[in-house]
């Protein structure tokens, strides 16, 4: 695929994610807690397309949430950058062959990240991160993020340009 | 091992960014607000475009999770209303009090200053902070440091502005301080946040002799060097024990304004310096 193809692709599910994060995904909240999906777009970046391009791609993307949030710029940027960081080494054991697994980790990373995010916010200052119900927002978040992982890894998949692993033949490698 | 020192040496770039950034940003670097501003003016459009198309849906969703809520929110709302409605008819006749009041308590009033009316933007995310955001910014003549109230009474102060948006700390951020006097008794203090849903606490300026009571009216202290004018309400004394150890009063206000549920704010183009900005 050509390069700007592939940008072009990474811009618009940015901005996509982005847009529905601040216009939409509040309005819709389980326990009172909103979806974290640009925080599960960046594991699923970092599964799909490994260490390198992944950790960049959550940078980037933290950086632009970090212009809509209260918290210091930089502060998104360096937990999802981080946390795709981890995800694409997940990546380089194929974890992505496992609907299941790959599920298990978008979930899970997403609940390391938004402990990341709140030890850091927290080491920073930022006070008023204590006063959210945090377990449960872990906990919402995470189980939202991991039943949207196909839709995620798909989205991923598409966005870097790449097959999804063959299962099939996976299994009887 | 080159792929591996090449996945470290990105973590490493990564983290000393982010570091970059979070410096840049606490010293308020002008580039970084301009390129946030700009991002904020693209997107923000589209995204309440985007949410006013899904309002229905979302508010659909919202029936159908917190049905139970809802239901307890609409009797809260026709309380209120109700009380309101009773308010409305003897708000002139308070503010007529009020004023006699600060008027007795040699306390200037600030209620016919210059204001300009901002509607609370939704942030997203999970997270509590101590801080809204309003649409009105230096294009509307609003200016770091104003004070800002709701209908009911003080709500915080203006920290950062940009042309279309102001930043504004509210009254329960915690080590926020406030310069308050009981209206009459006159006597003056200095009050903290104590974190979201909580009363604001005098921490200094009250000694154990002093004749505070449950239920006293209190406004801005408005001294010299104060961040607020005189005479803006802030609340009522919710509590008030001795410590006896310290000597003093262990005094409570409960602030009138809702701080965490604020829709519309006023902000009092009324800057340190003793004026209204031109």
């Amino acid at each position: 695929m050509k390069s700007d193809v592939a940008i072009g692709r990474l811009i618009v599910v940015a901005a996509v994610v982005v847009v529905l994060h601040v216009g939409l995904v509040s309005g819709f909240r389980i326990a009172g807690v909103a979806a974290e999906l640009p925080l599960g777009l960046v594991v699923a970046a970092g599964l799909a397309g490994g260490v390198e391009k992944g950790a960049v791609y959550g940078f980037a993307v933290g950086l632009i949430v970090d212009m809509f949030v209260f918290t210091p710029i930089g502060l998104s940027a360096l937990v999802f950058g981080v946390v795709a960081w981890i995800a694409g080494h997940l990546f380089l054991d194929r974890i992505e062959e496992s609907v299941i697994v790959a599920s298990f980790a978008i979930g899970a990373l997403t609940a390391f990240g938004l402990l990341l995010f709140v030890g850091l916010g927290l080491a920073l200052g930022q006070s008023a991160l204590s006063e959210a119900p945090i377990i449960r927002i872990v906990i919402v978040g995470s189980l939202v993020n991991a039943t949207f992982s196909p839709l995620l890894m798909g989205v991923a998949h598409w966005m870097w340009g790449v097959e999804p692993v063959d299962r099939t033949s996976a299994r009887f490698q | 091992m080159h792929e591996l020192r090449r996945r470290r040496i990105t973590l490493v770039l990564l983290v000393v960014s982010s570091i970059t950034l979070l410096t840049l940003d606490f010293q308020s670097f002008g580039p970084l607000r301009a390129a946030e501003s700009v991002v904020r003016s693209v997107v923000d459009p589209i995204s309440s475009g985007i949410g006013n198309i899904g309002s229905p849906f979302s508010d659909g969703w919202q029936s159908l999770t917190e049905y139970d809520e809802v239901v307890a929110e609409n009797q809260e709302l026709r309380d209120r209303l109700g009380a309101y409605q009773g308010a409305a008819i003897t708000s002139s006749a308070a503010e007529e009090t009020l004023r006699g009041l600060l008027e007795e308590a040699d306390i200037d009033y600030i209620g016919g200053a210059a204001s300009v009316l901002g509607q609370v933007v939704d942030r997203p995310g999970n997270f509590e902070s101590y801080a809204i955001e309003i649409d009105q910014g230096s294009d509307d003549g609003v200016r770091p440091g104003m004070p800002v109230l709701s209908s009911s009474g003080l709500v915080g102060r203006v920290t950062e502005v940009s042309d279309q948006y102001s930043q504004i700390r509210l009254l329960h951020q915690p080590e926020y301080a406030v310069g308050v006097r009981f209206v009459g008794t006159g006597e003056v203090a200095l009050a903290s946040g104590q974190g979201v849903g909580e009363d604001l606490e005098v921490t200094q300026g009250l000694d154990q002799n002093s004749a505070i009571e449950v239920g006293q009216a209190v406004v801005t202290s408005g001294i010299e060097g104060s961040s607020y004018p005189p005479g803006v309400v802030i609340g009522v004394v919710s509590s008030v024990s001795v410590d006896e150890t310290q000597l003093q009063q262990s005094v409570r206000i409960r602030p009138m304004a809702k701080l965490d549920d604020l829709r519309w704010v006023t902000v009092l183009l009324w800057t340190i310096d003793g004026g209204s900005p031109p």
